[in-house]
């Protein structure tokens, strides 16, 4: 932290000493960022050394962030902020966090700048208000989709007792086990996997085979 | 305004200084513009706000853009709120940020050209809710 102030008060040193001696600058490419240390971006400032007709140098903090071709961003920030507030921020920042710190800041900056009174807090709370509402939508659509779980669940227990019907009499037990498998009604989701309680009930109380035929009957009588 | 240094000790003065003025070292006055949003037991959030904000420079802005005292509370409440989550999550802030990534709010439209960075953020429960009231009652005093 040391360094890097040291660091900021040379820069702000050289700024004050080179101001009068300010070139007229010309439009061109960028210079490569491998120059020595203490070269100046002569050729094209930073969007904040312009803003603030400042010498831009080769350490200046802006530099990185606040590219010459969005002046824009920078003129939000400077004007809710102040550039010695941002440069003291992005000091404090690690330098792996900078950009998305000075990206922020650029979007705070804006939002304040068009609602004086909530900026950010208001966007916040509208956020959310959209969450809750989202989550309750959810819900809502989830307790539906049990419904639905269930009713499949049930129509499962008519169907293989309906291709008794059709014959296999003899074989009561292997007609019980094939029909599921072969006929899958397409259910409101394709992924749901049958229930064990339906063959369970099938298989452990043979004694409700007799009932079970009884409900055939009332069955034919129904599509009769 | 004349500093606390030159008229000697001021034990009433010290106790009754607000953290803005006890940060400056200045005499605090019953019409300070931040004696009702940091009193000094409030000490620690004036650091959070003092961190990217300048107190004169606020203050001018917000007479600048003519607010009623109700609006001037609430910009000052919700300037303090994000201050404190700046200071919570001491990165880029990625709260505030990343939520406009997960998708535009219908009242509040995004900034042109404005491209949201991609942020491993921390989940949206942790974000405390907006303070219900912060600011406590204006009073003369």
């Amino acid at each position: 932290m040391s360094r890097e102030r040291e660091r900021f008060e040379e820069i702000g040193k050289k700024i004050k000493r080179e101001a009068d001696a300010w070139p007229h600058q010309m439009a061109g490419i960028r210079r490569p960022m491998s120059g020595p240390p203490g070269t100046l971006n002569t050729i094209t400032p930073c969007a904040a050394c312009k803003l603030l007709r400042r010498r831009c140098a080769q350490e200046c903090p802006f530099s990185p962030y606040f590219s010459p071709h969005e002046p824009h961003k920078f003129a939000s920030v400077h004007k809710v902020f102040g550039a010695s507030n941002v440069s003291k921020m992005l000091m404090e920042v690690p330098e792996s966090q900078r950009a998305d710190a000075a990206n922020s800041l650029v979007y705070e900056a804006n939002v304040r700048l068009r609602d004086p009174v909530y900026g950010c807090m208001g966007a916040i709370s509208a956020l959310q208000q959209q969450v809750q509402a989202l989550q309750a939508e959810l819900t809502a659509v989830r307790s539906e989709i049990l419904k639905y779980k269930q009713r499949e669940a049930v129509a499962t227990l008519i169907v293989p007792s309906n291709s008794q019907v059709a014959g296999f009499h003899n074989s009561g037990g292997v007609s019980v086990i094939a029909p599921p498998p072969q006929r899958p009604t397409t259910p409101p989701q394709p992924t749901t996997a049958h229930p064990p309680s339906p063959s369970s009930c099938v298989f452990s109380q043979p004694t409700t085979r007799d009932l079970e035929y009884g409900n055939i009957e009332s069955e034919n009588n129904y599509f009769g | 305004m004349t500093l606390q240094g030159s008229s000697g000790v001021n034990n009433g003065g010290y106790v009754n200084q607000c953290a803005a003025c006890r940060h400056q070292r200045r005499r605090c006055t019953p019409d300070c513009f931040f004696r009702p949003y940091f009193p000094a037991e409030r000490h620690q959030e004036f650091q959070n706000f003092h961190r990217l904000h300048s107190n004169t420079r606020l203050q001018k802005k917000l007479k600048e853009l003519g607010l009623s005292p109700e609006e001037q509370r609430e910009a000052m409440s919700s300037i303090i709120y994000e201050s404190n989550i700046r200071s919570q999550f001491p990165g880029p802030s990625v709260a505030v940020t990343n939520t406009f990534s997960i998708f535009e709010p219908k009242s509040h439209s995004s900034p042109l050209n404005y491209v949201a960075p991609v942020i491993k953020s921390p989940p949206l429960s942790s974000i405390p809710p907006p303070p219900a009231s912060l600011i406590p009652p204006l009073t003369t005093s």
